[in-house]
Order: C-alpha cells, then structure tokens, then sequence
C-alpha cells in the first residue's frame, strides 16, 4: 500500500548550489560529480504531487541531432500529463528532469565534453536559473514538455492532426528543426495556440513556406499586426487567412 | 499602481494618450488582491469618444481586457463584469486563476472592433485625418487604454503546498448541524459546512488564527486519524498514494513527527500551535458591550 511513485524537483537551494558549483567548476566531469551530490541529498529534493510511474526513455539520436525531438517531445509531454502553467513552468522541476531523470538524453542530446562554451550550455540547456518564454523553450527538456502542451491536438480537431490522425501532428512540424521553435515561441504571438497552428499550416506546404526565414519574417509581421489587432479574438479561419495575407511572397512554393 | 500607454503604428485612428483622437480614454484606481486560488483584478475605465461608445452600445465594438504572462506563455481574455457604474465609466472586476500564471502578468485595456465596420470614421479623429473614412476588420484595435501589471503573489509554494491549500471549505445542503470531512476528493479534504455557517466562517477572514483553531485544526486531526486507520488497515485500506492533499499531510507528519504521535499534538504542531496563537490575541469588541 502508499507505494511512492511520485516525481520530484529540486529545492531552490539545490538550484543555486548548482549554480555555484558551475561556477567554480574547472571540467565537465567536475561539474557532473558536484551536481550528483547535490541532487543525491534527499534535503534536496521535492517530493510532488503527481505520481507519475516510470518514465520512457528519450531517443538523443546521433550526437547533436536535432530530429528525435519530434518523437521525444511527446514521450516527455506522456509521462508528465497536463501541468498547469504555473507549476509547468518552476525551474526546479526541469533542472530535476535534466540533471536526473533524462540524465542519459541531456548527456547525447545536450553533451558537455565537446563543445567549448560548456558552461554557457549549462546554463542554457540543463539548469534553469529563470522561468520565462526563452528559458522555457530553450530548456533541454522542458522546451520537449512546453512545445507539445503549446500544440498538442487530443480530439484532432485541426487540419494538420485530422489529416494523419495524430494529436502530435503539430508538435512533429513544429520540431522540424530549431530555428523554427525560436521563431515560433519566442515572439509574443506565439503565446496563441492558434496563431501557432495557422503558422504550421502554412509552413507544412513545404518548400518556400517551410524556410526559417520565411516562418520568422512570418511571425514577425503577424507580431506587427498584433499591435493593432487582436489575434486572441479572431477564430482559426480568420487566422488562417491573416497568415496567408501576411506571409511574404515565395518563389519557391514547393 | 501605475499605467502605461504604448504607441504601435496603426492603419487607421485609435483612441489613446495621443493625439490621434480628441476624446480620452483612461484606466485609474486600478486594485490587485491575490488570493490562494485566483488573483481578483479590479479598475476603473474612463472613456469619453461618442462614436466609439456608439460602437459599443450596439456590439459592434467591446472592452478586451488582455492579460498575458511571459513566464508561463499564458494568454487570455480577462472576463470582467461591471462592478460599478459612474458617470464617465465603469468600474470593471474579474480574476485570473493561480494555476496560469507566475511571475509578472500584463493587463491591456484595449477597446476592439467585433465585426467589420466600413466606412469608419470619428467625429474626433485628428484634423490630419480631414474626413477620411477606414476599414476596420474584426479584432481591430479601436482604443487603447494602456496596460498595468502586477505580480500575483502566491500564497504558497504550488510545489510545496501548506497544510491549508489541502483543505477546500463547502457548503452541504443537506446538512443541517456540525461540520463533516470527506475524504474521497483527489486533490483537497473537503470540509462540509451547513449551508447557514459557512457564510460566517467566511467572516472570520481578517481572524485567520481563529478560522485555523475553529475548523482547520480538527479537519486536520480528522485527516491525520484517517490515514492513521488505513494504515493501520493495510493491504485492506485504501491506496490514498494518488491523493495531492495526502502527500502534502504525509510530508508534513513526518518533518513535524511521527504517526505514533497523538493526533491532537501532532496536528498543533504541524499548524503552528493556533490554540495558543489564538487565546493570547485579545479578541477585538469583547469588552464594549
């Protein structure tokens, strides 16, 4: 009875004693060493309240690759269910997830020993020292969890997911590399679903449309328009026709 | 609190601190009251444009009261309701759950277009304008208000709830005396009241101390005796494991003591000793009678 299955975070004063080993860390391995014991004190740790079971583990594919995230994504968004945003976005939870949980992943996926800013991609891809839009989306695994909350489709009710009768239809297209997630989510236009899934729509045609310079200049034209007028009002087909009439011209239309 | 006005590049006039248009529209006496479950969000709107309150008085225009919170990528449409009238606006009231944000949240104040209007034009719009007429679609901007933000003070932590944030305080139709706990919700003990008395637990919310010692304090040692007797039970109690208010209470009991202590102690302990709290205040209108 009362078995403990349930997931934990990291205190705050775990977070910045990871900080703090970070910073007076001379290697990777060092770091990786200190990290360990500072999450291993059960003083540490947060139990939560979701009892979560095991967790699959995450495809890190070749070193760097971009291309397991798609099925990663909704492996993540599968083990840890519908959060609500506020706890969805506490730093202790996702430092927890990249330094224990998906240790194995983060060290492929986000690896420490070959690149030279390695502090730099500590900070950026394993801790997270500040919730917001960026860090969110640029967390090595909160980014998986938060991209596919951001576009998950349960009953298939849009297009691209009817089309193929996946809900993860658009988490897969907005994964199709990385510059893509920043443009997407980085501008506050893309706090809308909606805005998010015409955007996708559109990219999904291929070609010209699926560029990293035509979805930014996309999305920075439909950020302009949300100056003067309201996207949260206008409905998926309204939607639909403003990508349409904001895109910039393409001349290879796939 | 203080407001702001931004000044985007629009394609056809816009009520708001410019000069674009010669009537105002303004947002004062702006109030933020955080609470455990939502964040209460009450202002004032002024605004004095005749043709736009037209607009509105027929739907084909209507406050959008945006809020957004960049740490949670949260957006949403704050559903305000007049609290208030007054001569030159209203004052507007509405709240925005705990659970979608953290951090600083933005509120815009904003007055959009809910149907294409074409011709559009303002008796007051700038002289630079002359008569031009424009084309609004819906969802366009016709006035805009600025913006306030707060930040929604937690009441706790939602990691690491307090013993309180596992109770959630009801009305019972059918009970007609006493106070009863249950245990069968997910996420909260439920706290039954008789219809009649919950309205003066209420009361007691500038007396937390008496609101803890009248009702939280037995609720929790009721919940303490119930997972003392499932455990007790064992593969014959019920799995209380996927309970959120479990957890909480199970953490609690074990940095405040152990199941072995008497519920009563153990359950001050874990409250802070309110009894004491509570009899050392002096209760305030005793003596005037």
């Amino acid at each position: 009875m009362m078995e403990n299955n349930h997931a934990r975070a990291l205190t705050n004063q775990a977070v910045f004693e990871l900080k703090s080993a970070l910073e007076v860390a001379q290697t990777p391995d060092d770091f990786l060493a200190d990290a360990d014991i500072i999450i291993g004190r059960p003083e540490n740790q947060l139990e939560l309240h979701l009892n979560l079971g095991v967790p699959d583990s995450l495809d890190a594919g070749s070193k760097g690759s971009t291309g397991r995230d798609v099925e990663n994504a909704p492996v993540v968004y599968d083990y840890l269910g519908v959060l609500d945003r506020a706890n969805a976005s506490d730093r202790r939870l996702w430092t927890y997830l990249a330094f224990s949980t998906y240790r194995d992943y983060m060290e492929k996926r986000w690896p420490l020993t070959e690149v030279r800013n390695w502090k730099g991609r500590v900070q950026d891809r394993w801790l997270m020292l500040n919730s917001s839009r960026d860090p969110l989306v640029r967390h090595g695994i909160s980014r998986l969890w938060w991209v596919a909350a951001m576009t998950y489709d349960p009953k298939l009710q849009y297009p691209l997911s009817k089309a193929v009768g996946d809900p993860f239809a658009y988490t897969r297209e907005a994964f199709r590399n990385e510059d893509r997630i920043n443009s997407l989510f980085h501008r506050e236009a893309g706090a809308f679903p909606d805005v998010v899934r015409c955007v996708l729509e559109h990219a999904s045609q291929g070609g010209g449309y699926a560029t990293d310079k035509h979805v930014a200049a996309l999305m920075m034209e439909l950020t302009l328009v949300y100056g003067y007028r309201d996207l949260g009002f206008l409905d998926h087909s309204a939607l639909s026709a403003l990508v349409i009439e904001s895109a910039p011209a393409v001349k290879d239309a796939g | 609190m203080n407001t702001f006005t931004k000044r985007g590049s629009y394609p056809h006039p816009v009520l708001d601190a410019s000069d674009d248009v010669g009537s105002s529209i303004e947002v004062v006496n702006v109030t933020i009251a955080p609470s455990v479950d939502d964040v209460e969000i009450k202002f004032q709107v002024r605004m004095s444009d005749p043709d736009i309150q037209s607009l509105m008085d027929d739907g084909t225009a209507r406050y959008s009261f945006r809020w957004t919170c960049s740490s949670t990528i949260a957006s949403g449409e704050l559903s305000a309701s007049v609290h208030q009238q007054h001569v030159d606006g209203s004052t507007y009231i509405g709240w925005i759950d705990q659970q979608d944000i953290r951090g600083t949240v933005k509120v815009e104040i904003r007055i959009i277009a809910t149907s294409q209007v074409d011709p559009y034009s303002l008796q007051n719009q700038h002289g630079d304008y002359a008569g031009a007429s424009f084309s609004i679609l819906p969802g366009d901007v016709l006035a805009d208000g600025g913006f306030f933000e707060f930040e929604p003070e937690k009441r706790y932590d939602p990691l690491s709830p307090p013993v309180g944030s596992c109770f959630r305080f009801i009305a019972d139709p059918k009970l007609k005396k006493g106070l009863k706990v249950k245990f069968f919700d997910d996420e909260h003990v439920l706290v039954a009241f008789p219809e009649k008395t919950l309205p003066g637990f209420g009361l007691l919310q500038g007396r937390p101390d008496l609101q803890i010692s009248l009702v939280v304090l037995p609720a929790l040692m009721q919940t303490i005796s119930f997972i003392k007797e499932n455990l007790a039970a064992e593969s014959e109690g019920e799995d209380l494991s996927g309970k959120k208010w479990y957890t909480a209470v199970n953490r609690l009991v074990q940095e405040s003591g152990s199941y072995e202590d008497n519920s009563f102690e153990l359950a001050q302990k874990i409250l802070g000793h309110p009894l004491d709290a509570s009899l050392m205040k002096p209760f305030d209108g005793l003596g005037d009678e």
